[in-house]
């Protein structure tokens, strides 16, 4: 072939005329079409056959109300919840009220639950001082509708003499959080705490155990625009929306730290004065520390596709479909104070600051004048229990 | 695809010409010659001076010598004199006298006259723009187009029977200008080496044509079913995702091959997971064939020559995965010249070179690269912002041509990944390939092929936040040696003799943590080994014009070795979900735990029903050994291999097919029609609530049943002129069944009733269709449909404790995500090709997704069951690339 060379370097002229000519066509294509419009939008399936299902949530453990108001907390009896599944597309789960609920004992002796009266689909085992003991199985039964539903037999988990915590501390870190209510899911850095608690050496013979460990918190708010003889100056603060979650883990023969919440400090008005949480440890048998670790994990929500979806275990037997799982824990608790001096840097107060920023020309915002306008269960009354440090 | 072609290279001797002989330039004749014959001039003139006149005897004795008025050179009389005739001069001492009616246009030694010695013209046959072999053109004499062969798998051919004097040989090949040849026999000016010939791609309009390996007529001749090959040109037609030309995207347009959709990293042939095909780039095994989750292909497209896919277990000498074999060959470099290619594309670019080291060395590098990120920075959504994407690969080859017996090739190949999505951790993946294949040519019809590759996989997932930080890895390396030899016993009966050895290292699972604060415990599941052999033969009889039957059989053989610990079960105490462990046996550093094997029959029939159809039954049993472990519901780069062991057997698949295969109008057209049949023993699915990471009871997380899977594929495909294309449709069902509750009742999967795969999707067509717009111009559509996956979805809810919401949830698979279609457009518009022209490109337009649908990728569930359908690609997706070779 004969080799032109005039052509050669036309060729590579053009060649670089192309690409510039390409980049400039491609900014022009991406700006006018929207790339990447991935999107995730509502689907609805067409559910066939649908049933409704009994759910009894029940645990019992070895501390009983007297026991847990020495924590100290203004004591928990032993409930029973029971409830109906509903659509996904409904919002609010249907309550039974119309049922037996028993708990039998492997000794042949049985208590009865009785309904609260007060809160639909919840029962009490009024007792002040029964718990549970090692060695002795308990199972729970419930006749609803006519239909029995049985739990198998529940014992407590072994060296549950053993468990306690040691000590909680807080470690000052900066967290990554996308804020409540934030449009954008923008991701912030705030500052905060850690909280962790330290176990003793709790096993015997390096078996491994299993906890779980929830929170109970209340916090002292003011109302910032009244002064202290006002009588909704102070209240104590609950919020059953507040650390409702629970931490999982194990351990196994030497003592261990585990970390169990973050708490935000700046703009957090939950820690401008009193703020404490009871921390309750729930030694667990392997089967429920399952179940409450599939809770756990069964709820994803991520761009990385999500693993096998699956049905909770159930330790109840009938001839309809159950859901729920009855328990036998070994428990103790804690109760942690904290206030915001405990830290190396100064949280402000902005309180007052708020109240006065966002007056506009009307009257100040409710919880400016009465703490009972504060959000969750917020009461006048001060436990009698509450000293903090 | 193509059984290897036993190439005749032959090494003979260049004769040099006599001593005494003299130029042809220097002979003349005077009036003396003048009234004799003119044949016996010639003849006296060959015998006085050395010099070799080639002739038809017959053609020019009618002829006497006249008109000679002085001292005049015997080849410009001869030009002068018969006017009727072309003179040609071949080197010093030989020339050829030609009837003009039956030479070409233009002769020209060395571009199309040569001279040989025997009745045999050996040559080769290149393309001359790109020096690539040109595969499957006809060579045939112009008297007699019977006489003639095709061109092989390296661009070889022989044609015998020559004249003793001149053959006017035609070359053919659609696309290129033909070639007529003025081949010539001098016994002793003659040469016996082959010669290399090159034609052009025509200047011409194109006609539309897939240039591949395969011959126009193997649709029906072909002797086993399930196979569907596409040559790399076919591929770059297919509309492309941002102009990447992705192979596994194109196989998918082909019926029975279906995948998840956009970010899926795999493909399911027949109803068969993603884990139950094995890729192979020659001959080295790739574990992940794709970047970024599944949008762009692993493979070069400058690089890879064909792609063949055979559904089912295919020839004996292929194995080790039930579902399909994915044979990706990659070109080799030039031995001619130095070349350049590459391409620009919206996110990601590759440059390619390739050329000659020596007379006998040719090498290939070709690399890509991304630069995604600026994509991903543009979008409105904060996580995508804050997220990037990488990947890269690098692949090369080197070429030597030891002898005309041997022929080594060694293939390297990495590649790299990584992605972040907003968080801390970064999901990465890495691939390294080695692979050395050495062709030895015993004779005529004895080769064989020594193959030793090396191939690793690892992927990582890391944090590396100072508090908690981690670092997840899993991975497999393997070393497989192979040696086959073929054996062409007459031009009816083949045989094909080998042994395999593959050699599994799999990391299972490995979690580092590095943060002060850690609250997981480091794990490292224990390395898992084990040793692959087989040893095949197969027979290939032509037992008639009609009948042939390809008849083989494989004895695979597997065993799992230590060092490892192997944990014993007690069924009877199940703790949640597990069986708990009641004793563990520690195995040492090559100590055999547990060993399996089988005998794998292959077999297919093939009958001739006439010219252009035919009917081809088959059977294919094949064992798989080792296991893809998936944690979700689409597979991701981050799932790993297990190996069978004492609680987990291997699973073994048995197909049938039969099919009807027909060509309409001279090949121009192919149909095809075939039903499957596939059974799965000891196929595995996982428990509910099953724990696949780091979990060295995972075997147990595991059930065992069987599967089955039936259907039919039919396709029709018009191969050439101004509009072609294919239409394929499959009707497929996968189901599987999990009834055994000998270990526990958790290992019966909704009720132990046949169910749904996760890739059962009973309609799938497509639609490729290619419009020659002009010269350089082609226009391209593709249309996909297939039903939508089945999917569990929640039923009910419940509040139970702090959570408002937790879900019931169907059946396994009892319901489907809706259906999934695309359709796709591109326009590539080629440069002006003329010879001489050093630098080419085209231009590739494409639209992705022309109505913008916003097909399901997956469907999930937020806590309180509210479905989210999420799309990828949820409109029109432009883009434009260029692409140029040097």
């Amino acid at each position: 072939m004969v080799a032109d060379s005039s052509n050669n370097e036309l060729d590579y002229k053009m060649l670089i005329i192309n690409l510039g000519t390409m980049k400039r066509i491609l900014i022009y294509i991406i700006l006018f079409f929207n790339i990447i419009n991935g999107c995730k939008e509502p689907y609805d399936f067409n559910v066939e056959n649908e049933s409704t299902n009994l759910v009894i949530e029940s645990m019992i453990s070895n501390k009983s109300y007297l026991d847990t108001k020495a924590y100290p907390s203004d004591g928990r009896y032993f409930t029973v919840k029971l409830s109906l599944t509903n659509s996904v597309k409904n919002t609010r789960p249907a309550k039974v009220n119309n049922a037996e609920v028993r708990l039998e004992m492997s000794d042949s002796s049985y208590l009865e639950y009785t309904p609260s009266g007060q809160e639909d689909g919840l029962f009490y085992l009024e007792h002040d001082n029964f718990k549970a003991k090692a060695g002795i199985g308990y199972r729970l039964k419930v006749i609803y509708d006519e239909v029995e539903y049985t739990s198998s037999w529940q014992y407590l988990p072994k060296y549950v003499s053993d468990d306690h915590i040691d000590t909680v501390s807080f470690d000052e870190v900066e967290k990554d959080i996308i804020p409540a209510g934030s449009l954008d899911n923008e991701i912030v850095s705030v500052n905060g705490i850690m909280v962790k608690a330290s176990m003793g050496n709790n096993t015997v013979n390096n078996e491994v155990s299993y906890y779980r460990w929830k929170f109970q918190a209340m916090w002292v708010f003011k109302a910032a625009m009244v002064g202290p003889e006002d009588p909704n100056k102070v209240c104590w603060v609950t919020d059953k929306n507040y650390l409702n979650g629970y931490v999982m883990g194990k351990g196994a023969g030497a003592s261990h730290e585990e970390n169990l919440f973050f708490v935000q400090t700046h703009d957090n008005e939950k820690i401008y004065y009193d703020y404490s949480v009871l921390i309750i440890q729930e030694h667990l048998n392997k089967p429920t520390y399952d179940f409450w670790l599939e809770m756990q994990q069964s709820i994803d929500d991520g761009l990385i596709p999500s693993a096998q979806p699956y049905n909770l275990p159930t330790n109840f037997s009938s001839k309809l479909p159950v859901n729920g799982f009855f328990s036998v824990v070994g428990e103790s608790a804690y109760r942690w104070y904290f206030k915001k001096s405990q830290l190396s840097y100064y949280v402000e107060d902005d309180l007052r600051y708020n109240c006065i920023y966002y007056k506009d020309l009307g009257p100040y915002a409710e919880t400016c004048l009465s703490c009972l306008a504060y959000s969750g269960s917020p009461t006048t009354r001060k436990p009698s229990w509450w000293k903090p440090n | 695809m193509y059984s290897i072609k036993i190439t005749l290279l032959g090494s003979f001797v260049f004769i040099l010409s006599s001593s005494y002989a003299q130029d042809l330039k220097s002979v003349f004749i005077d009036k003396d010659a003048n009234g004799k014959v003119l044949s016996e001039l010639l003849y006296n003139l060959e015998d006085d001076y050395n010099i070799d006149f080639i002739f038809n005897e017959e053609m020019i004795m009618p002829y006497t010598v006249q008109e000679v008025n002085g001292r005049i050179r015997i080849v410009d009389y001869l030009e002068y004199y018969l006017v009727l005739y072309k003179v040609l001069t071949y080197g010093d001492h030989v020339a050829v006298i030609v009837p003009k009616s039956e030479s070409p246009g233009f002769v020209k030694e060395g571009v199309n006259l040569y001279v040989v010695s025997n009745e045999s013209f050996i040559g080769n046959l290149v393309d001359g723009s790109n020096s690539q072999s040109v595969i499957g053109a006809q060579v045939y004499l112009n008297k007699d187009s019977n006489t003639g062969t095709l061109t092989g798998a390296d661009g070889s051919f022989e044609v015998d029977n020559l004249s003793s004097t001149y053959n006017i040989v035609n070359v053919k090949y659609v696309g290129y200008e033909g070639l007529s040849l003025v081949i010539a026999q001098s016994k002793v000016y003659g040469q016996n080496e082959e010669i290399k010939i090159e034609i052009f791609p025509e200047s011409k309009e194109l006609e539309g044509v897939v240039i591949s390996a395969r011959k126009e007529d193997a649709n029906f001749q072909s002797k086993i079913t399930g196979i569907e090959s596409m040559g790399i040109e076919t591929l770059k037609t297919l509309p492309t995702f941002l102009g990447e030309v992705d192979p596994i995207r194109g196989i998918t347009t082909l019926p029975g091959v279906s995948t998840t959709g956009e970010l899926s990293s795999g493909f399911n042939v027949r109803g068969g997971e993603i884990g139950q095909n094995l890729i192979m780039q020659d001959q080295a095994i790739m574990y992940n064939p794709s970047h970024m989750f599944g949008f762009f292909s692993g493979f070069n497209p400058d690089m890879v020559s064909d792609i063949a896919l055979y559904k089912g277990g295919g020839p004996a000498n292929l194995g080790g995965r039930l579902s399909s074999i994915l044979d990706v060959k990659l070109k080799n470099g030039s031995l001619d010249h130095y070349a350049i290619s590459g391409g620009i594309g919206l996110i990601s670019s590759r440059l390619n070179v390739e050329g000659p080291i020596g007379s006998k060395v040719s090498f290939m590098v070709g690399g890509r690269l991304s630069y995604s990120n600026w994509l991903l920075h543009a979008n409105d959504d904060i996580q995508l912002k804050q997220s990037s994407a990488n990947f890269n690969d690098i692949t090369a080859k080197l070429l030597y041509n030891i002898s005309k017996k041997d022929i080594v090739s060694l293939t390297a190949y990495r590649s790299y990944d990584d992605f972040k999505l907003a968080s801390d951790s970064t999901f990465s993946w890495e691939s390294q390939n080695l692979a050395i294949n050495w062709d030895h040519n015993f004779n005529d019809r004895l080769a064989s092929n020594f193959s030793l590759s090396y191939s690793s996989y690892l992927s990582e997932v890391n944090n590396p936040s100072p508090v908690d930080g981690f670092s997840y890895y899993n991975g497999i390396n393997d070393v497989k040696l192979g040696y086959a030899a073929d054996w062409e016993q007459n031009q009816d009966v083949t045989y094909k003799v080998g042994l395999e050895f593959l050699y599994n290292d799999i990391e299972p699972g490995k979690l580092e943590t590095h943060g002060e604060q850690v609250s997981i415990e480091p794990s490292n599941m224990h390395n898992q080994y084990s040793l692959e052999s087989a040893f095949f033969a197969q027979g290939d009889w032509s037992i008639s014009e009609e009948f042939s039957i390809v008849a083989g059989i494989r004895y695979s053989h597997f065993s799992r070795l230590g060092k490892d610990v192997i944990y014993d079960f007690d069924y009877d105490r199940i703790e949640s979900r597990y069986p708990t462990i009641q004793d563990s046996t520690l195995y040492d550093s090559g100590e055999k735990i547990i060993s399996y094997h089988g005998w794998e029959p292959r077999i297919s029939l093939r009958y001739l029903m006439n010219s252009s159809s035919s009917w081809k039954l088959s059977y294919y049993r094949s064992y798989q050994y080792l296991h893809l472990v998936s944690n979700t519901t689409a597979t991701t780069p981050q799932d790993y291999w297990i190996n069978s062991g004492p609680s987990l057997k291997p699973e073994r698949g048995d197909q049938f097919s039969v099919g009807f295969f027909k060509n309409f109008d001279t090949n121009n057209y192919e149909l095809s029609a075939e039903v499957f049949y596939k059974t799965t023993k000891n196929a595995i699915d996982y428990i509910d609530g099953a724990d696949l990471t780091l979990n060295p009871s995972l075997e147990e997380g595991m059930a065992r049943g069987e599967a089955k899977a039936y259907g039919l594929e039919m396709m029709i495909k018009k191969k050439s002129g101004k509009i072609n294309g294919w239409i394929s449709y499959t009707y497929s069902r996968s189901k599987r069944k999990f009834n055994d509750d000998s270990r526990g009742e958790q290992y019966v999967i909704n009720n132990g009733d046949y169910y749904p795969s996760a890739y059962d999707q009973p309609h799938n067509a497509s639609l490729v269709l290619n419009y020659r717009t002009g010269l350089r111009g082609v226009l391209s559509l593709n249309f996909n449909y297939s039903t939508g996956r089945p999917i569990t979805i929640p039923i009910s809810k419940f509040s139970y404790d702090g959570y408002l919401a937790v879900l019931n949830y169907s059946n396994r698979n009892e319901y489907r995500i809706p259906d999934y279609h695309r359709l796709d457009l591109s326009y590539t518009l080629k440069d002006r090709k003329y010879k001489g022209r050093k630098v080419t490109g085209e231009w590739v337009f494409s639209l992705y997704n022309l109505y913008g649908r916003k097909n399901a990728y997956s469907i999930t569930f937020d806590q309180y069951g509210k479905a989210t359908k999420t799309s990828i690609l949820g409109s029109i997706f432009p883009s434009i690339s260029y692409n140029f070779k040097i």
